[in-house]
């Protein structure tokens, strides 16, 4: 069976992505033969640009606006064989990997953290390898093995898995394929840049503030001791969907995931789809009245009390 | 135009006690005791649906809303809901058993798909990303398939424009992206800011909460022979523990200093 990255040439982070793939097949597909990449993108020039690549052949399906209905059309004509397609860790391969596979009956898992195959036996002496793939489930609570049953094998991946160096070069292009103007249900559209407000990936101190922060009025107790501790501020859900903060704040398995030398939580119970987003932290401190919270047990170091005084010392200590 | 919101009803995964994540050697979780929640994301769909035909006022466009939900008898109160809030039509696939449908995308698209077929017709159908108890981020697109539709995923925002149209706002990295569509199309909504379902009054719930959910069965909705092209093998829990200390002390103000003074201050002059 041969194995094929394929990679979201629109995205900001694509060199990221790329680096997540080649530590994922480095991991888990030793020994497995590597296919041609499949890059969807705008152009052949911006494949060119990035100057490194995970794969020595690539094809191209471009399309100026990225649209799935278009790369899947691509896609789909493309395939001719089963094997291993592995999407990157964004929205778009999550959904490019269940369509694909949808579309060619084959099946596909998504976020997925590792991959093994087994042989088993399909009569007459004759062995077949499966794939079996593990990922979380119950909103980070547990994980989950599953067997995948038929080719082609479509996953994406997890995100936060470890990451390889790329090679120095460029891709090979063997072939591109124009999908311009397939997403006929799209009349006209326009992109919105979020303004930047310094990213959670980098930060070195977050000071993420949950629920139990209660109010808008509470979160600018919670800005100024961040400025005093030099942190930047994130949130919880629930935080996030109160509009106490923009969603851009947002930490856990459906907002940011980070790794800062300090992470405080105030008001944050915990939760595991939470707890994912802050679990690569060095150092984690928690706040909470109820010692029975779950982040009590996954911090380095707790106090049991109501965050406002504690948030309002911390900025007296700081100034 | 016909707007159909999917949801499922599903534990509050956050009161299930530690103990029973740590099992092994089942391939589901009894999260019967825990109390029953809208699925987050499908919340945000609901409301999401209601905000739209509050928009439509004034407007020269009507929508008609329905809701479908595949699970127990007890998720029937979350659709009287949706009529107390103004939905013209609850439907419920009737499935008792939890575990049938937690790693199950394949049937659950399929029911919903032929509910569209076969039962009513629609021009948009919305459905959460995900669930939090499968976590199998599959059913929007896999029904998106099924019905030949385009989809949009990490939908934020609806607005009306007229019959055939709407303008959806997506989130995607870097920013977000404004279109105009044209139905018929899947949305799957993400991360909608005020996505808290509102509340109806006890007033609407005594006038129109009380309609019957219409009633389907699996059977009926193609669901039976749909098999899984993934099975699941083996659920495991996982450990996040970390030695916590404890910071004791007698005022607040003491734990800060405690905090910054012992734990804190050497890690920040660091950086
Ligand atoms: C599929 C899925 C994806 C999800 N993705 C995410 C995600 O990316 N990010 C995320 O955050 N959540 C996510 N969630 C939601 C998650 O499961 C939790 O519901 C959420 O994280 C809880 O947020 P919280 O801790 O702020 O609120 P709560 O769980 O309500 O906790 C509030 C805490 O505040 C404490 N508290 C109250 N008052 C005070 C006070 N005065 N001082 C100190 N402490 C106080 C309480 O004791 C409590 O522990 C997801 C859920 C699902 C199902």
């Amino acid at each position: 069976m041969r194995y094929h990255f394929v990679v979201n040439g629109y995205a900001d982070d694509v060199l990221r992505q790329m680096e997540e793939q080649m530590g994922f097949a480095q991991k888990y597909l030793n020994g497995m033969e590597q296919g041609e990449a499949i890059i969807y993108c705008r152009s052949v020039e911006d494949v060119q640009r990035l100057e490194r690549h995970h794969s020595k052949e690539a094809v191209l399906i471009s399309a100026r606006e990225y649209a799935p209905e278009a790369v899947l059309h691509g896609l789909c004509d493309r395939i001719a064989d089963g094997g291993l397609y592995i999407f990157g860790n964004d929205d778009a391969g999550t959904e490019l990997s269940v369509r694909m596979a949808a579309r060619l009956s084959g099946s596909s898992v998504t976020e997925a953290e590792n991959l093994w195959l087994s042989e088993e036996s399909a009569g007459d002496s004759e062995l077949i390898n499966k794939i079996h793939v593990m990922k979380m489930v119950y909103a980070n609570h547990m994980e989950a093995a599953f067997v995948m049953e038929r080719e082609p094998y479509c996953i994406s991946l997890a995100r936060g898995a470890s990451s390889q160096e790329l090679r120095v070069g460029s891709f090979v292009i063997k072939e591109e394929i124009s999908c311009e103007n397939m997403a006929e249900h799209i009349v006209s559209q326009e992109f919105y840049p979020e303004a930047l407000t310094g990213g959670l990936d980098k930060a070195k101190v977050i000071l993420a503030a949950g629920r139990g922060v209660k109010n808008k009025e509470n979160m600018a107790v919670i800005d100024k001791a961040a400025r005093g501790l030099k942190a930047e501020v994130a949130v919880s859900r629930p935080a996030a969907m109160n509009a106490w903060k923009p969603m851009n704040r947002l930490i856990g398995v459906s907002g940011a995931m980070v790794g800062p030398e300090v992470c405080i939580t105030a008001g944050v119970s915990g939760a595991a789809a939470f707890y994912a987003g802050i679990e690569k932290s060095k150092f984690i401190v928690a706040i909470n009245t109820d010692e029975k919270a779950p982040i009590m047990k996954m911090a380095d170091v707790a106090i049991v009390d109501d965050f406002l005084p504690i948030m309002e010392e911390l900025n007296n200590i700081c100034k | 135009m016909k707007i159909l919101g999917c949801f499922k009803v599903v534990p509050d995964l956050d009161l299930i006690v530690e103990e029973d994540w740590n099992i092994e050697n089942h391939l589901h979780i009894d999260t019967g005791y825990a109390k029953l929640i809208w699925n987050c994301f499908d919340e945000g769909a609901l409301e999401m649906m209601l905000r739209l035909s509050d928009l439509s006022e004034g407007l020269n466009v009507v929508y008609k809303l329905s809701a479908l939900t595949i699970g127990r008898q007890k998720t029937e109160n979350f659709l009287k809901t949706l009529y107390a809030l103004g939905f013209s039509e609850g439907a419920r696939i009737c499935v008792e058993a939890e575990d049938e449908i937690l790693f199950s995308p394949e049937m659950i698209s399929e029911g919903i798909a032929n509910y569209v077929k076969k039962i009513e017709g629609q021009d948009v159908i919305l459905t959460g990303i995900q669930s939090s108890d499968g976590n199998n981020k599959m059913t929007p697109y896999l029904l998106a398939e099924k019905l030949g539709w385009p989809c949009i995923t990490q939908v934020i925002g609806l607005e009306p424009i007229d019959e055939e149209h709407l303008k959806v706002t997506s989130q995607v990295s870097g920013g977000c992206i404004v279109r105009k569509v044209k139905t018929p199309c899947v949305f799957a909504i993400g991360n909608a800011p005020c996505s808290y379902l509102r509340i109806p009054t006890l007033k609407a719930k005594m006038k129109l909460g009380k309609r019957p959910v219409t009633r389907l069965v699996p059977e009926d909705m193609g669901m039976s022979e749909t098999a899984e092209n993934v099975r699941v093998t083996a659920l495991n829990p996982i450990d996040k523990k970390r030695n916590t200390v404890v910071i004791e002390a007698d005022s607040p103000q003491e734990k800060a200093r405690c905090l910054y003074e012992k734990y804190l201050k050497e890690r920040l002059s660091e950086l």
